[in-house]
């Protein structure tokens, strides 16, 4: 009897270690520092904090969308049937979400930078708000692609 | 009878095997255009993947610290380090201009192309104004005061009374989005206010009723 107690008590040590060993691998491996680059990019989390209740999510456009037309299409999701605002160059185009949510809002912009703000409010006031930077540019067309050409033209020739 | 027959066949076996040689040739040409297509495609597809892999990008912020060879942009997503290398093109209100015209607090939208998760900025375009609009707010309650100059209303989220500022070119509209007169609007209706905010309040741009008023009067 006192031999099987003392064996499950060693068991029991053994999955404990296993298991803190694995929450130990775990835990280092999401706190690991990340390696220095040249840039410190953005990180893709939400500017703005939503509150507990309220669900907003643009799908499009990406953040940082570069884009040569002067139209812009902003679509995503939010709590069904929230009242869903998008401010855009001191406008603002009030329309609500759908019963699953969905929203869309096709706007005009102009050369260079907008800031497109997209505000959700559900029946109790509760707010979510998020953000997107779009650029009207033809700059980056412009420039011809020399890297690119270089990287492509060197693969041609591996092959 | 046999020797005809054995005479008109020969014929018809030679030009089976010329047929058959035709062919061939055919098989041979056909292979190596089809190679030589593949081998011409092969490098416009290199050129699309090569493109497809950068995707252009662009980033707008306050511009925190200049120093000679970065400027440190706060963007809305966070703090962006762009290196200004030979090859990125600086210009500032619409002019070339070089590091020394850069000051703190100025804005800028830098351009370039993301590859593999790393930006690298092509142009830097500094603005001496600001880039970045006043902080819009949307707020939801019910009325409970109404001036040419200032609405009260008690907030939805928190029942809170929230003094806003009416401004002058401020829309009054009907829960479908028609403008209607202010006059339109009495205390408990249900409202929900757009526009901004900043160090001196909150301003109303647009303020829209929940309820269809058009019809009531």
């Amino acid at each position: 009897m006192k031999k099987e107690v003392v064996v499950a008590i060693l068991i029991g040590l053994s999955f404990g270690l296993i298991i803190t060993y694995g929450l130990f691998r775990v835990h280092k491996a999401v706190t690991a520092p990340t390696t220095n680059s040249t840039i410190t990019f953005p990180t893709n989390a939400t500017a703005t904090p939503t509150p507990a209740g309220a669900m907003l999510t643009i799908l499009s456009p990406e953040d940082g969308h570069v884009q040569e037309e002067s139209e812009v299409t902003v679509t995503g999701t939010a709590t069904p049937d929230s009242i869903v605002v998008l401010f855009v160059n001191g406008e603002e185009f009030i329309s609500s979400a759908d019963a699953s949510g969905s929203f869309s809002f096709t706007v005009a912009l102009e050369e260079g930078s907008t800031i497109l703000s997209v505000h959700a409010i559900d029946e109790n006031g509760v707010g979510a708000a998020e953000e997107r930077v779009v650029v009207v540019s033809k700059l980056l067309s412009e420039q011809p692609d020399t890297r690119a050409d270089t990287e492509a033209s060197s693969a041609a020739k591996a092959k | 009878m046999g020797v005809v027959l054995l005479l008109s066949t020969v014929p018809m076996v030679f030009s089976a095997e010329d047929v058959a040689s035709e062919s061939g040739k055919t098989t041979q040409e056909l292979k190596k255009r089809i190679e030589k297509v593949v081998e011409e495609k092969k490098q416009e597809v290199n050129e699309v993947v090569a493109k497809l892999s950068t995707k252009k990008r662009g980033f707008v912020g306050r511009i925190d610290r200049v120093s000679s060879e970065t400027i440190t942009l706060e963007t809305h997503k966070g703090v962006l380090i762009v290196p200004l290398s030979e090859d990125v093109s600086v210009t500032k209100d619409g002019k070339d201009a070089t590091i020394d015209d850069i000051a703190v607090d100025e804005w800028a939208i830098t351009l370039g192309v993301e590859e593999n998760g790393t930006f690298e900025p092509r142009f830097v375009l500094v603005s001496s104004k600001t880039l970045r609009p006043p902080e819009p707010i949307v707020l939801l309650g019910t009325l409970k005061s109404l001036t040419s100059k200032e609405l009260v209303i008690i907030s939805r989220s928190d029942s809170k009374e929230q003094p806003i500022t009416v401004a002058k070119s401020a829309l009054f509209e009907d829960s479908d989005g028609t403008e209607i007169d202010s006059d339109m609007f009495d205390v408990d209706l249900t409202v929900l206010v757009t526009g901004f905010q900043d160090e001196d309040g909150i301003t109303g741009t647009t303020i829209r009723s929940l309820a269809p008023l058009s019809e009531e009067k």
